[in-house]
């Protein structure tokens, strides 16, 4: 009868350094965010209270409102083809081919290297082919869109690829083979086996194509910053490839007074983002199966 | 041009046609430029990018980098840059007897008295809300980086700065230098107006309007609307 409450104590105990740390790297930082996207401010310890006025500005900000659509589309063509990518590859090195622990690691490997480092090669390499058609990726959107996307899949394929084979292994030999004496051909076995089977791998990996989609940054930063730019009747420029975490980093640094509007914007990014993956989560959980 | 290349024309360029304007209206500061000189600054920009190491299409994809690498190696005479490129073209084996410094003269009445570009952007600063013993510690610190023998030498040498106190080090900078002869034949140096530019947005989109007016995927009229538009805006914006 003591031992349990004396337990829990301990408990408590241990997970104390982790929640300490939770509550100094993420409670403490998101909500003096939240209370400063309501503040003017220069500096975080100097902030003035003037309530919704920073919002207002946030949707007022052209550039931001543009780069929530740029996101938006960037974010639909690639979890599209980054999870189709993944998933066949994925497909290709379970089938039992020679080397296919080698192309796993191959294909892994973009995965390691950091979003800047990736941003600037791939720059080098679509300026490198575009100088031969006089043009370049900070000239033209379209080849901005698709450059990303490009750089995007490559590192992101190998990862979610992981996570199929994973999935494809999990899947038990009996289903398919109690299908096949049924009659089933391989796109019935595809659709009706294995693709039900994997659904917990394919909410993962939508989830986590999703939000690194909408989240990102450094790669963003990298091969376009933002390039080419459009001038807007206020004389603003307004970037054509700019997505919104680098908006919102614009919008605070690139103007000493609009500090407290990039904290709004951040805010309803924050918003969009849980909005847009919770939804995510509960739509691909629904279609999955017990084993 | 990314970041590390545009800031020379965004910036340092860009001061030319402002520091006329300023001084044909006889103001330090403005919430509206009027763009009197934009056509001295189309000019001058034309003329840099015409007979150019590279096709006006492919300075988009050039970096501060690249204009140096080519200066230091021959391939480039004329380099817009300040005296604090000083230390690294001397690393790079240029000699004080290959280097000079120009004004850059872009059509403006009166520029024949013209001298360098002089000036900062940045301020040394006390901040009034540290501890009393802090503020004294800071201002000793900027005494003694500019009076004494070792904080002068650090400034004079390492870093190249000219300072302008007594008992200081005299630069070995070959730009600084220029300047002095320039002043001492008692031409008028051009003052920095940069803290007057509405905020880092603005230069940002002067910026992208010269990459893509060089580019020809732009027109000049957008970098007169960036310029002169950009400003009332970012400035109301900066100041609301």
């Amino acid at each position: 009868m003591f031992r349990k409450p004396k337990r829990k104590i301990y408990s408590l105990i241990f997970v104390l350094p982790t929640f300490a740390a939770f509550i100094i790297g993420f409670i403490y930082p998101f909500f003096s965010g939240v209370y400063l996207s309501f503040c003017k401010f220069r500096t975080t310890s100097n902030a003035k209270f003037i309530g919704l006025d920073n919002y207002v500005k946030a949707f007022e900000n052209e550039g931001f409102l543009r780069s929530f659509w740029f996101t938006a589309l960037f974010v639909v063509v690639s979890v599209v083809l980054i999870n189709l990518i993944a998933f066949f590859v994925a497909y290709a090195l379970t089938l039992g081919i020679r080397g296919s622990n080698v192309f796993r690691t191959v294909f892994f490997m973009p995965n390691l290297i950091g979003g800047i480092i990736l941003g600037f090669i791939w720059q080098q390499i679509f300026n490198g082919v575009l100088k031969h058609y006089g043009t370049n990726l900070a000239l033209n959107s379209t080849f901005g869109f698709w450059g990303l996307v490009i750089l995007m899949c490559w590192q992101q394929a190998g990862y979610m690829m992981i996570i199929y084979i994973a999935g494809f292994q999990s899947v038990p030999s009996d289903l398919y083979e109690a299908a096949k004496i049924d009659g089933a051909n391989k796109k019935q076995l595809l659709k009706n086996v294995t693709i039900p089977m994997m659904m917990p791998s394919i909410t993962i990996c939508t989830f986590l194509t999703l939000t690194n989609s909408f989240k990102l940054f450094d790669q963003n930063l990298a091969l376009t910053g933002g390039a080419p730019g459009v001038v807007s009747e206020s004389g603003t420029m307004i970037y054509q490839t700019e997505m919104m975490a680098l908006n919102i980093y614009n919008t605070f640094y690139s103007n000493a007074n609009s500090r407290g509007v990039g904290q709004a914007e951040a805010v309803i990014f924050f918003v969009i983002v849980v909005v847009i993956a919770l939804a995510q989560l509960a739509i691909t959980r629904k279609r999955e199966v017990q084993q | 041009m990314d970041g590390s290349s545009d800031w020379r024309f965004k910036t340092h360029l860009a001061n030319l046609p402002i520091y006329y304007e300023y001084k044909a209206d006889n103001i330090t500061s403005t919430d509206a430029i009027k763009g009197t000189f934009l056509d001295n600054y189309k000019q001058i920009f034309d003329l840099y990018i015409t007979d150019s190491t590279c096709k006006p299409t492919d300075l988009a994809s050039k970096t501060g980098a690249d204009a140096e690498t080519e200066f230091f190696k021959g391939e480039a005479v004329f380099f817009q840059n300040g005296s604090w490129e000083y230390g690294i073209l001397t690393e790079n084996g240029m000699k004080d007897d290959d280097l000079g410094m120009l004004p850059i003269y872009i059509g403006a009445e009166g520029e024949e008295n013209q001298g360098l570009c002089t000036g900062s952007e940045n301020y040394w600063v006390v901040n009034k809300n540290s501890s009393e013993a802090d503020q004294k510690a800071t201002l000793d610190f900027m005494k003694w980086c500019v009076s004494s023998d070792k904080g002068t030498k650090a400034m004079a040498d390492d870093m190249g700065f000219v300072i302008p106190f007594k008992n200081a080090k005299e630069a070995t900078n070959v730009f600084v230098k220029a300047d002095t002869e320039y002043t001492a034949a008692g031409k008028e140096p051009v003052s920095w107006n940069f803290t007057t530019m509405p905020s880092e947005d603005w230069k940002n989109g002067v910026g992208t309007a010269l990459t893509q007016y060089a580019a020809g995927t732009g027109k000049w009229d957008d970098v007169v609307k960036a310029f002169v538009d950009g400003w009332k805006t970012e400035y109301a914006k900066a100041n609301g």
